[in-house]
């Protein structure tokens, strides 16, 4: 018994010591990390909108289902110049889930975060579909843009992602400008 | 190296039976000729150069492998003539031409020659080949790649009938006006060369039968329709697979047991990965997994040694 | 301390005892992460930080280890350099971070890490120790780095983001994922052991 006490100590000090020595790089990397964090979630929300601060909003969303989240952009003042959508949409091969920036009235950008796509998404062919989204303000519009040549699946997934987005400012937040 | 499988299959005296592996190999070659000439009348000249190119390097590859390894040149033997083949008859007619050079590189060497040579592989060549190729070039392999040419009208990319789903008759399905790869679209002349192969007791007829009735059932009980389960069968590689990539002798059981779990244990794989994954063609998946697991099947479909008692647990 | 054996025991690490191509082990972070070379360095240097620590750590406290609690002492100064190095990286590399993502706490149960630890760390003074630790390390990261040239340039074309396979070079998208790893790294080991096997023949034809 005192062996397995003797034992226990011994290694409680080594654990004292180790967790010390963490505590310390801790405190070093805590801010630099915390830093890397929040462009890490902010950045795509910067690429479709700008460099806005950004305050999650909350909001009925029912019946858009692909919509996970809306972000209010702020600006400097506080004021609100627009809106981030974060929507999860059934594609080919899983869910894409993507970015869409909504600001004065029209789409200002979007960005797909991740896919499970074979084709289409992530090839040559994503940025000028994407870009083709870019200054829409119809709700149904986003629904005829063109296609990707081959990835009819993943193109619905973002058309209708897009769709949804533009409604849901039109019907629920009330934005001016959307159709 | 024994195969104590085979030495326990029947009891000596044994005869020769005076065939060899360039015989057998020659015998499955005619057998093929009618699915190729099918693929080349409905999809043109483009399909005898890939087969013609397949089966070149097929045999190139084995050459310069038994010369850089000093062993003795196998060629002769005619076995890489119809890896090649086969291996030209899973792929579009598309494909560039390079693709069944590094496809038979693959199967060639990395397959089978570097585990022994002939009898030796523990997969598929050609169908390792084609998985490893359908995996790295998706795009050249999948999807718009396949091509209908009906003779004289113009060819058209179109998805797998796989994919899309009951716009053919079981009859076009049967004789090829359908898209595909070269050599899985004429199923009648499949069938031909099949069971030429089984009159000729070169492959055994457990094997396809059992596939293809598994693949049926399954399809008649899921979609409850034997209307669907025909269309299963007769789509994609499934006739192709049957016959002759799942009779491979060195990735097939011995016995006839044996035979029957592989052909079962094919369709119900092939099944499964058709109907619950996102994945259109599932056979050859289906036949690899089923070669992993024929050693297993030899080992317990042993059959008893005339007078061996058994041990009591 | 003896110049000539801190060499030979850290070019051990690196040819004689490769732990990637040799001693077979950390398969774990090799097949996972050597689809882009940048990864390689990467996930080798911080591995080898940790082995150089651990090793020299657990030299130091050998006397002061009982042999009974001496894979839960290892475990805690591992996995507390481990976390250091995970803490930094977050902070100061964080594509980096991003990219090797949960292979970098994997580092902890890297066969390579415990193995020199059991093996060398704790009976061996602490200089060699650090220099096993960082010739293993070296080795490693050698090893895992070559592999993931190669996965690279066969999948993606490039080496390090830069495209070295000409224009007309269609990508085998395989040699990126877990199927290709497999079997490229299968091809590698069989050229690396052929390449011993036939300079260990030469060697004793030369006897």
């Amino acid at each position: 018994m005192r062996e397995t006490v003797k034992l226990g100590v011994r290694l409680m000090l080594f654990a004292l010591v180790a967790g010390l020595l963490l505590a310390v790089v801790n405190a070093v990397t805590e801010e630099p990390i915390a830093r890397n964090e929040r462009l890490k979630a902010d950045g795509s929300r910067i690429a479709v909108i700008g460099d806005y601060d950004f305050e999650a909003l909350q909001t009925d969303t029912t019946g858009y289902d692909a919509i996970q989240s809306v972000y209010a952009a702020l600006d400097d003042d506080g004021q609100t110049v627009g809106y981030v959508y974060e929507l999860s949409s059934r594609g080919y091969g899983g869910d894409v889930v993507l970015s869409v920036g909504i600001r004065d009235g029209a789409v200002s950008g979007v960005s797909v975060a991740s896919h499970a796509e074979t084709k289409g998404l992530g090839t040559a062919d994503e940025a000028p579909f994407l870009q083709s989204f870019v200054g829409l303000t119809q709700a149904d519009a986003a629904q005829g843009v063109d296609a990707m040549s081959g990835a009819t699946v993943s193109s619905n997934a973002v058309r209708g992602a897009v769709s949804q987005a533009l409604a849901h400012a039109r019907d629920v937040l009330g934005v001016e400008g959307v159709e | 190296m024994e195969d104590l499988a085979l030495r326990r299959a029947s009891s000596s005296p044994h005869i020769h039976a005076g065939r060899t592996v360039q015989g057998v190999m020659l015998e499955v070659i005619v057998a093929l000729v009618p699915a190729g000439a099918f693929g080349v009348w409905y999809f043109g000249w483009r399909a005898l150069l890939i087969i013609a190119v397949s089966a070149a390097s097929a045999v190139f590859w084995e050459w310069l492998y038994t010369r850089m390894a000093k062993k003795l040149c196998t060629v002769g033997d005619l076995s890489a003539v119809v890896t090649g083949v086969l291996l030209a008859y899973n792929l579009p007619v598309s494909v560039p031409v390079w693709m069944p050079v590094i496809g038979t590189l693959l199967a060639i060497v990395l397959v089978k020659m570097i585990f022994g040579g002939l009898g030796s592989n523990f997969v598929n060549p050609a169908l390792t080949a084609r998985a490893i190729l359908m995996t790295s070039w998706v795009g050249y392999m999948s999807g718009s790649a396949y091509q209908v040419a009906v003779r004289g009208v113009d060819a058209v990319s179109t998805a797998t009938p796989l994919a899309a789903q009951e716009s053919y008759s079981l009859w076009q399905l049967f004789i090829g006006q359908c898209p595909g790869c070269i050599g899985e679209v004429g199923r009648v002349a499949i069938l031909v060369g099949g069971v030429y192969l089984i009159v000729r007791k070169v492959i055994s007829w457990r094997v396809p039968v059992m596939m293809l009735l598994t693949l049926f059932v399954c399809t008649w009980l899921a979609e409850g329709s034997a209307y669907a389960g025909l269309y299963a069968i007769l789509s994609g590689g499934a006739f192709l697979a049957a016959f002759f990539m799942a009779t491979d002798y060195a990735t097939s059981p011995v016995t006839p047991v044996g035979k029957f779990i592989m052909g079962v244990g094919c369709g119900l794989i092939a099944f499964v990965i058709r109907r619950f994954s996102s994945m259109a063609e599932g056979v050859s998946y289906a036949v690899l997994i089923m070669n992993l697991t024929v050693p297993l099947i030899d080992r317990y479909t042993r059959p008893r040694v005339y007078g061996e008692v058994k041990k009591r647990a | 301390m003896d110049l000539k054996a801190l060499r030979k025991t850290f070019l051990n690490g690196i040819f004689n005892e490769n732990p990637t191509f040799r001693l077979v082990l950390g398969m774990c972070p090799t097949l996972a992460i050597t689809y882009q070379a940048s990864n390689g360095i990467g996930m080798g240097l911080a591995t080898t930080f940790v082995l150089v620590f651990s090793n020299l750590v657990i030299s130091l406290l050998r006397n002061l280890i009982p042999e009974k609690i001496r894979i839960p002492a290892f475990i805690v100064i591992i996995a507390t350099f481990v976390t250091v190095v995970e803490m930094v990286m977050h902070a100061f590399l964080p594509d980096l971070y991003d990219t090797l993502g949960v292979f970098i706490s994997l580092i902890v149960v890297n066969c390579i890490i415990f193995a020199r630890a059991e093996a060398f760390a704790f009976k061996n003074p602490p200089l060699l120790s650090a220099a096993d630790g960082l010739g293993m390390g070296l080795g490693f990261t050698l090893a895992i780095t070559l592999l993931s040239c190669i996965r690279e340039l066969l999948g993606s074309g490039t080496i390090f983001g830069t495209r070295f396979m000409p224009e007309w070079f269609e990508p085998m998208a395989i040699a990126v994922q877990p199927a290709g790893g497999f079997i490229l790294l299968g091809l590698t080991l069989a050229a690396v052991t052929g390449i011993a096997a036939r300079s260990q023949k030469r060697k004793e034809a030369a006897k």
